[in-house]
């Protein structure tokens, strides 16, 4: 430090990016503004948590005290709302069909009839399996009803002389581990906040470095940082470092208190591995201004790379179960490594012991990212003919 | 509608002297739905791994985690001695639940009372946990049902009768549309609507940013074309291109990967007409906004994911404040996703998405307006 002039190095890096924030709308916008609206507009989304009274179509051929007392119950169930009623199950398809119900059931007829003769009479649901969460949602919720009643009518059967004491042989003692109201709204939630999070900052970042070259600025950005590449990649990564963090804190805050997922593990641990995913992806943006030396190329593979980002996490369709090229490209996204710290520090509430591997290998990511960076960064900063390139 | 066709060939040119747009307008559209495919291509979720907890070590025991082992949907990776071993193995993520068998489960079945099996599933993720609980009731259901009809038939009810008792009324749930429940025909297909949308929307912005620096640099005017004339011929070069894609998307992908379409090509593609324009005159209104290149790519990156939200498909309509599902609405993809689902996939005909066809229509109507009025005022704010 004590080599450098006065208005040149890290400091005056850091000084003349804060300038640049300041001088444009873009960077503020979606280093801050825009992640925080779409926050927000997750927050809006997912607030009215588990799904409910989701449509259903009835088609009752029986008409009977036992086809109503079954209705009755399945209306009351919690998640299914029975929105039409129709004679005939030819109209209850194209209900089905144009998604005005998730699930068709129909009551057969003489239902009462055979139950009583014990004939078991089958009580139908074709549910929309398009949808998967609503479809899965009703059909466990018709299973039920059935269920319940099925178990009412053997308490009340005396008919056959031979009276079935009560219950299954078997009982099934289900424990939820972890997010015991099964709040659908953490499984994505909690994936798609970073997930957005992760979009931000590389395309941000990417822009910040590429647009030096783009604009032709480049030489102006090392002459700053005192012809030290390094100095000129961290100083301009550090603003963004700031204001990123801030974002980070509110998207924690933000899954954690609005959206109510517990936060049973260490917050501590939580904020570190936000500001490391951070950091990562900053690296990254930056790596792929340095592959390609363009901005447009550098922005396209940067939306590539992080879009799709949030179906190879593993957070909606577990890793072990994809193929062998889904595994590999989970590996090479730090979001994988993120989105596990997150569900072990907050629903799962893992020790802090359980986080350190991902912890760990977020940390080689930021050890071995610079040195490619800074490495093909020494070029292009030195060579105009990298520069202005559309 | 003067200097259509003049338009409609320069942006042609435009487009197809452009590396960096080919790259959007072609190379996403090839490459995006193989890579996006790819991890899911198991579709189904199967053979779950679960640790299983045997205390009681009998024959009937056994033969419960016999009968788990082989459901589809399960996986015994672990026998363990105790539940802090396997919650162990569990935070460690080898496996994904926990089945544990009390001492004596064969003593009471034996003595007719009820016998108890505990499960711990992880709700921390959702696909893992509904495929454990279905595969644990269903085992767990069916060697019951089979303990309590000989129980039933041990006091002299016949098998029929047994079954009367045990079951009064039963329930049968047929799955339609997508019967294994596949992930990829889930998730792939509603999010290459919105590929070719964002793809679109990105390319759009990317010409009309060109132009303006091309102007700034003092480049010779585009012509003597009228307003309706440039939106209109831009719009040919645009629809054109994207037609072939999606017949491509919606005919040769899905042959590729084995997804159903169901629907009937001619459908499909009168369909996607009003798709198209109204994403396409939207692209244009919005266009101005852009002063460079790489901004429209930053702009539409981070707008993929709430266009997929709002759609209704990852998450239901009905758990949406009206005023978020009234906004989704203007966005073609919305209207798009639903369309494309309920004919390619629930083989419905035109005449069941009438009410999405109208309203994209609508959609490109407004869309087309506000580009005239965009275009309008950029002219004046020019001259």
């Amino acid at each position: 430090m004590a080599t450098e002039s006065k208005g040149t190095g890290f400091r005056a890096t850091v000084r003349r990016e804060w300038g640049r924030i300041a001088s444009r709308p873009v960077y503020l916008l979606f280093t801050l503004v825009l992640p925080l609206v779409v926050f927000f507009f997750m927050w809006i989304l997912f607030s009215s948590g588990t799904p409910r009274s989701l449509p259903v179509i009835v088609c009752d051929q029986d008409a009977s005290a036992l086809s109503h007392r079954f209705l009755r119950m399945l209306g009351s169930a919690a998640s299914v709302r029975i929105a039409h009623r129709v004679n005939d199950i030819e109209e209850g398809k194209k209900l089905l069909l144009r998604r005005e119900g998730y699930a068709l059931i129909v009551v057969p007829q003489s239902l009462e009839r055979d139950a009583l003769r014990g004939k078991s009479p089958k009580i139908v649901c074709y549910y929309n399996m398009q949808v998967l969460t609503p479809g899965s949602m009703v059909s466990q919720d018709f299973r039920r009803t059935v269920d319940a009643l099925s178990a009412e009518l053997a308490k009340e059967n005396k008919s056959l002389g031979v009276r079935f004491e009560g219950g299954d042989a078997i009982a099934l003692d289900t424990h939820t581990l972890f997010n015991p109201t099964l709040n659908y709204r953490y499984f994505l939630a909690g994936a798609l906040l970073p997930t957005m999070l992760q979009i931000f900052v590389i395309m941000i970042s990417a822009y910040s470095a590429g647009v030096e070259i783009r604009q032709g600025t480049a030489g102006e950005w090392l002459r700053t940082a005192g012809g030290h590449t390094g100095k000129a990649v961290a100083g301009k990564m550090l603003p963004y470092t700031l204001i990123f963090f801030v974002t980070g804190l509110a998207m924690l805050a933000v899954i954690c208190s609005v959206l109510e997922a517990p936060l049973r593990g260490s917050f501590i641990l939580l904020g570190l591995a936000t500001a490391l995913m951070i950091i990562v992806y900053q690296c990254l943006g930056f790596l792929f201004v340095a592959v390609t030396s363009n901005l447009r190329l550098a922005l396209s593979f940067a939306a590539f790379y992080s879009v799709p980002a949030f179906a190879f996490t593993g957070v909606n369709f577990p890793v072990e179960a994809m193929s062998f090229f889904g595994k590999l490209w989970s590996a090479i996204l730090p979001l994988t490594y993120y989105g596990q710290i997150l569900i072990d520090q907050t629903v799962r509430g893992a020790s802090v012991a359980i986080s350190l591997p991902p912890l760990v290998v977020l940390g080689f990511f930021i050890l071995l990212l610079p040195l490619p960076i800074v490495w093909r960064f020494k070029t292009i900063l030195r060579h105009e003919r990298y520069w202005g390139r559309p | 509608m003067k200097g259509l066709f003049r338009t409609w060939i320069a942006e042609y040119r435009n487009i197809f002297t452009d590396r960096g747009l080919l790259l959007i307008f072609f190379g996403a559209i090839v490459i995006y739905p193989f890579f996006y495919s790819l991890p899911y291509l198991p579709e189904v979720l199967r053979e779950i791994p679960v640790a299983v907890v045997d205390l009681d070590n009998s024959a009937m025991s056994r033969k419960l985690v016999r009968l788990l082992d082989s459901h589809e949907n399960l996986a015994v990776g672990a026998r363990l001695q105790s539940l802090g071993a396997a919650k162990a193995a569990f935070f460690e993520r080898k496996v994904h639940g926990i089945i544990v068998i009390p001492g004596g489960f064969e003593r009471r079945l034996l003595r007719r009372d009820q016998a108890t099996v505990s499960i711990y599933a992880d709700a921390s993720y959702f696909l893992t946990y509904r495929q454990f609980m279905l595969g644990c009731n269903h085992v767990v259901r069916t060697l019951s049902a089979g303990v309590e009809i000989r129980r039933l038939q041990g006091k002299g009810a016949s098998s029929n009768q047994a079954m009367a008792l045990k079951m009064p009324v039963q329930a049968v749930a047929y799955p339609l549309f997508n019967p294994a429940g596949g992930y990829a025909t889930f998730v792939v297909q509603f999010s290459l609507m919105a590929l070719l949308q964002q793809t679109l929307l990105i390319g759009i912005c990317m010409l009309a940013g060109t132009a303006r620096e091309k102007r700034r640099d003092g480049a010779a005017p585009a012509g003597q074309a009228s307003r309706v004339g440039t939106i209109l011929g831009k719009t040919g070069a645009y629809f054109s291109i994207y037609l072939v894609h999606s017949v491509y998307i919606f005919q040769v992908v899905p042959k590729v990967f084995n997804f159903a379409q169901r629907g009937n090509p001619l459908d499909l593609i009168l369909f996607i007409v009003p798709f198209l324009l109204a994403t396409i005159f939207f692209g244009i209104a919005v266009s101005n906004w852009f002063k460079s290149r790489e901004m429209s790519i930053l702009a539409v990156s981070f707008t993929s994911l709430p266009v997929l939200l709002v759609s209704g498909f990852p998450w239901p309509l009905e758990a949406m404040p009206p005023w978020l599902y009234y906004l989704g609405q203007l966005i073609p993809s919305t209207a798009g996703i639903n369309g494309f689902l309920m004919m390619g996939q629930m083989g419905g005909t035109l005449s069941d998405v009438a009410r999405q066809w109208g309203l994209l229509w609508a959609l490109a109507a407004i869309y087309f307006l506000m580009a005239l009025i965009a275009s309008n005022r950029r002219k004046r704010s020019e001259s």
